[in-house]
């Protein structure tokens, strides 16, 4: 008998979610548990493999490039204590210990939509008990949008977009929200007219209009929304308040709008904790900076692979209990105080919402597989002298908030209500360079170490970061390049077969990274995967071309290639 | 999965008159066999001997019998079965427990697995029965060409096919088209044409298939063009194809393709889990025409869709392929794909190139030529909905009708494996 297969193993389908983004794909996780071998991977990951949910109302089966390499992604984190691997009871204990010892406004809790919905609630119940509201990581956005985000909630589902007579796309759904495009394709196909409004032209697009991250859409005449138009955008915590605004302000009332989400359930949590006063991401950042916060608890919200700043991880280390309550072993896993290691995704029970307001059952179909996330909330908010929590009863409280169906292939639209007047508050928000402090105006500096033509400021150029699952997860993929105009590239001076170093003015430097020649916008640089050198979502850096090619010197000498 | 499929071919034109002047022909002559009887070539009506396998099981449950039976008696260390999370989904699921084979009974046209790739993980280290359709069969043979699956290993039963159908289509075409609660479905048959659903009340609600496909809501594209309906390349081949009244809804007609299969056919006789009759020659007449209906109905569908690619420009393929989003899923699933990780596709393939068409594509094109089964799993998993399946047999169909190859029937060497390179002088 072999290694694979033994007479003893067992296999268990689970019909779940894909934790890559918030399009809510369905898929089923295969588990093949054997005698023989334990663990499928060295990471200590049961021998998994994804199937195709071809019944999904939301994929059909169809998966991203994420989603395909899924069962890659489940490495188990391990309850720990100082990095000491413990008991979850210990682990537990260790966070009921650090909650009582802290005031409530040294204490912030994190969930930004990583896991179920039950969860999510079961986490605001032990945010209630300690007067410290559960943050979902988009308070700061609607902080400054006011009364627009009423406009952001659930509105188009994806069949209204193949339907849809007019797109306006705020989003790259190629390396975004890659599900998007068969939507799109089916639109184009009816005859809808795609415009896509950004830095990167779009093949999907019938138009493309180049819009800087700063233009204001008031200043684009091609931005003319009307009753036809579906206005396809997303949240994310870094998404420009003042973009928003204006999208709203113009396009409200008139258009429909389907707003992208990064986390598998970031909409069913964004739901629940819709009237809590939230902390925002950059207070709880800060505070975190500044030695304020004393103990964060994240739940399944990775904040260090959230945030596009590489310094997180040390400043994790400011917290006196950084916890983290964890499906998967993530970043934050590795320097927290506490790990307290819950049961993989897709073993999980309950629901998730995703972008379009749908929700989708979570149905462990190997059966009782204990619950190990949930019960540990219940046993924390017990120890904080709270009452346990019953499953089923959080469930029902959950979609009755959510107002939602619980048939996956129907979502239910909720009441109606009078839309907000929309009072024009676009030019009162701050601009982008108040908002990302390292954006600044092009060829603002010159990097030391550039070789070129520093004094002119040849390869001066903006960074900015194609969202993408990958990139939110913390998974690396093969996205190790920049993206740069054609122009772009022959003002940083580099060749076909070349690298290119990007610098930036904190001093950093990422160097020998390839790079792809698209049709984007000059002055601009892409990239999907975290960058040493960009500490914000835009970043002025000067990329140039490596002195030498990698690796290959001796074929440099013979090409005699120009300098 | 167990049960065979399709008492008449989807799409195919009604049968002849009812037969008042001439009573119908019996499916079976002579008496009940034993196990003995079973020879290589045979041709034969089976059932299961327990009632509840026959109920639930298609067609008397015979595919079902014959997996126990396996299973039970050691012939087999485990069997593949089809896990159903609901009536429009499942999943291969493998089990040495022989209840969960008789739990799978039953089938549905929309369960479309990939049960080649499924083996592949296995690494031929176990002796597994399953049932397949005749492309799974055919992704498998190509396997084996390729020397990832053990044929000597697996043990396989053959169903008929007409084609298969979307799960989530189908289930929007069961409230919109039929005006059906999706979940009120107890089973679906295709006969006469038409694709009939049975709901839970017992009525039983009727669609054309000719025009269910008309609107694109019939069988997926790749079935309409199929040029395999019988899986002779399968140990054994059943279906219902070819059961004359008599036996309709009780029996299924099966074919010995190998030694394997007759040995497997007689230990579920012997073993007290099947019971079989010699069909008769009406029967297997009757079965040869349906599946040459089938054929011909495939032939005509094959040059609707293919004769008008053949003016397609690069640039056409070009546009084809724009949205691709680089996801891999299309070579992940093909049944005949053998490469493992170290595939030229994505070898040679890099995101930073500027091509027009990807070398992961333009590789896939070629590789697949000798060895594309036209099953449409690229095409149902393709995130960009690009028809992939259309395209890769776009290449493949000129060399493969060319070179007489239809992959994955029989033992051939792949065209590509033959070619020999000479020295230029």
């Amino acid at each position: 008998m072999s290694d694979i297969i033994d007479p003893k193993f067992k296999e268990n389908v689970y019909s779940t979610v894909c934790h890559g983004c918030g399009f809510g794909c369905g898929v089923f996780m295969r588990e093949l548990e054997t005698q023989a071998v334990e663990t499928g991977t060295s990471c200590g990951a049961p021998i998994l493999n994804i199937d195709y949910r071809k019944a999904s109302p939301v994929n059909q089966g169809k998966l991203c490039r994420f989603g395909v390499n899924l069962a890659g992604n489940y490495c188990p984190a391990v309850s720990s204590v100082k990095g000491k691997s413990v008991s979850t009871d210990e682990a537990i204990a260790k966070t009921v210990d650090a909650l009582k010892g802290a005031k409530a406004s040294e204490i912030a809790l994190l969930s930004v939509g990583g896991t179920t919905n039950e969860e999510h609630l079961a986490f605001m119940k032990i945010g209630e008990k300690l007067g410290v509201p559960v943050s979902t990581g988009m308070t700061g956005l609607f902080k400054d949008i006011g009364k627009l985000h009423a406009y952001t909630g659930r509105g188009t589902t994806y069949e209204d977009v193949e339907t849809a007579k007019k797109i306006y796309l705020f989003v790259d759904p190629y390396v975004s929200y890659p599900l998007l495009v068969r939507r799109l394709v089916h639109a184009k196909e009816k005859g809808a007219e795609i415009v896509a409004f950004g830095l990167k032209e779009l093949p999907i697009a019938t138009q493309n209009v180049t819009v800087e991250p700063d233009t204001s859409l008031y200043d684009v005449k091609e931005f003319a929304p009307d009753a036809d138009t579906v206005i396809i955008s997303d949240l994310t915590p870094y998404t420009y308040a003042k973009r928003l605004a204006e999208l709203v302000e113009i396009a409200g009332g008139k258009s429909k709008f389907l707003f992208m989400r990064p986390f598998m359930n970031a909409t069913g949590a964004g739901y629940l904790s819709k009237h809590t006063k939230q902390q925002s991401f950059d207070d709880i950042v800060s505070k975190m900076e500044s030695g304020e916060l004393k103990v964060l608890i994240c739940l399944d919200s990775d904040l260090i692979d959230i945030c596009l700043n590489d310094n997180m991880k040390e400043t994790f280390k400011n917290l006196e209990n950084a916890i983290v309550i964890s499906s998967r072993d993530t970043t934050a896993c590795s320097v927290a105080d506490v790990v307290i290691a819950t049961e993989p995704i897709y073993k999980k029970k309950g629901s998730v919402m995703n972008a379009e307001g749908r929700l989708i059952p979570i149905t462990a179909a190997a059966g009782d597989t204990p619950l190990t996330g949930f019960y540990a909330l219940s046993a924390i908010l017990e120890a904080l002298g709270g009452s346990a929590l019953d499953f089923t009863g959080v469930h029902a409280e959950a979609v009755q908030m959510l107002g939602a169906n619980e048939d996956e292939y129907k979502i239910t639209v909720p009441e109606k209500k009078p839309q907000p007047e929309i009072k024009k508050i676009s030019d009162k928000l701050p601009d982008l360079k108040a908002v990302f402090s390292d954006f600044a105006e092009p060829k603002s500096f010159v990097s030391s170490s550039s070789k070129a033509d520093g004094e002119s400021g040849a390869g001066a150029v903006k960074h900015l970061y194609l969202t993408n699952p990958f990139l939110w997860n913390g998974v690396l993929d093969n996205d190790n390049y920049i993206e740069l105009s054609r122009c772009q590239v022959k003002s940083s001076a580099l060749l076909k077969g070349f690298t290119a170093d990007v610098s930036c003015a904190c001093g950093e430097i990422t160097k020998a990274t390839r790079f792809k020649v698209s049709p984007m916008a000059d002055g601009y640089v892409l990239s999907m995967r975290k960058q040493p050198f960009a500490k914000a979502p835009i970043t002025d850096v000067v990329v140039l071309r490596s002195p030498t090619k990698p690796n290959e010197p001796e074929i440099v000498k013979e090409c005699n290639v120009p300098q | 999965m167990s049960a065979p499929e399709n008492p008449a071919p989807a799409g195919a034109p009604p049968a002849g008159k009812p037969p008042e002047k001439k009573p119908p022909a019996p499916s079976t002559v002579g008496d009940v066999l034993k196990g003995s009887d079973i020879q290589v070539g045979g041709k034969y009506i089976g059932w299961s001997v327990r009632d509840e396998v026959r109920k639930e099981g298609g067609s008397g449950g015979l595919v079902t019998s014959i997996l126990a039976g396996a299973l039970e008696k050691g012939l087999v260390e485990h069997v593949v079965v089809l896990k159903k999370s609901s009536q429009y989904e499942a999943v291969p699921v493998l089990t040495s427990d022989v209840e969960d084979v008789y739990a799978s009974a039953g089938s549905m046209h929309m369960l479309i697995s990939n049960p080649t790739k499924y083996l592949r993980q296995f690494q031929n280290d176990a002796t597994i029965a399953l049932a397949v359709k005749p492309c799974d069969m055919r992704g498998i043979r190509e396997q084996q060409k390729r020397n990832m699956i053990d044929l000597d290993k697996i043990f396989t039963i053959g169903l008929n096919c007409g084609g298969t159908m979307m799960p989530y289509k189908i289930r929007k075409v069961t409230e919109e088209v039929y005006g059906v609660n999706p979940d009120d479905v107890r089973a679906e048959e295709i006969e006469k044409g038409k694709l009939i659903l049975e709901t839970t009340d017992g009525e039983h609600h009727a669609q054309s298939i000719d025009e269910l496909e008309e609107e694109d809501n019939g069988r997926r594209e790749n079935c309409r063009y199929c040029v395999v309906k019988i899986a002779t390349n399968a140990d054994l081949a059943c279906g219902n194809w070819g059961v004359m009244p008599d036996y309709a809804g009780k029996g299924t007609f099966v074919e010995v393709m190998t030694e394997k299969g007759a040995e497997f056919l007689r230990n579920a006789i012997d073993g007290g889990y099947a019971e079989l009759k010699v069909a008769s020659e009406p029967a297997a007449e009757a079965r040869g025409k349906v599946n040459s209906i089938m054929l011909k109905m495939s032939a005509k569908t094959k040059e609707e869709v293919f004769v008008p690619m053949q003016s397609q420009t690069m640039t056409d393929l070009k546009k084809e392929l724009e949205n691709c989003i680089g996801c891999g899923a299309c070579r992940t699933v093909c049944p005949p794909c053998a490469c493992g990780t170290e595939a030229k596709c994505t070898a040679f393939n890099d995101p930073v190139d500027n091509y027009d068409i990807s070398l992961f594509h333009m590789i896939r094109f070629l590789h697949l030529m000798d060895s594309c089964v036209g099953c449409g799993q690229c095409s149902d998993v393709c995130p960009a909905d690009i028809p992939l399946a259309r395209l890769y047999r776009k290449f493949a169909n000129p060399m493969q009708d060319e070179l007489n190859y239809v992959t994955g029937m029989d033992d051939r060497t792949p065209p590509f494996f033959e070619i020999k390179l000479e020295e230029v002088q």
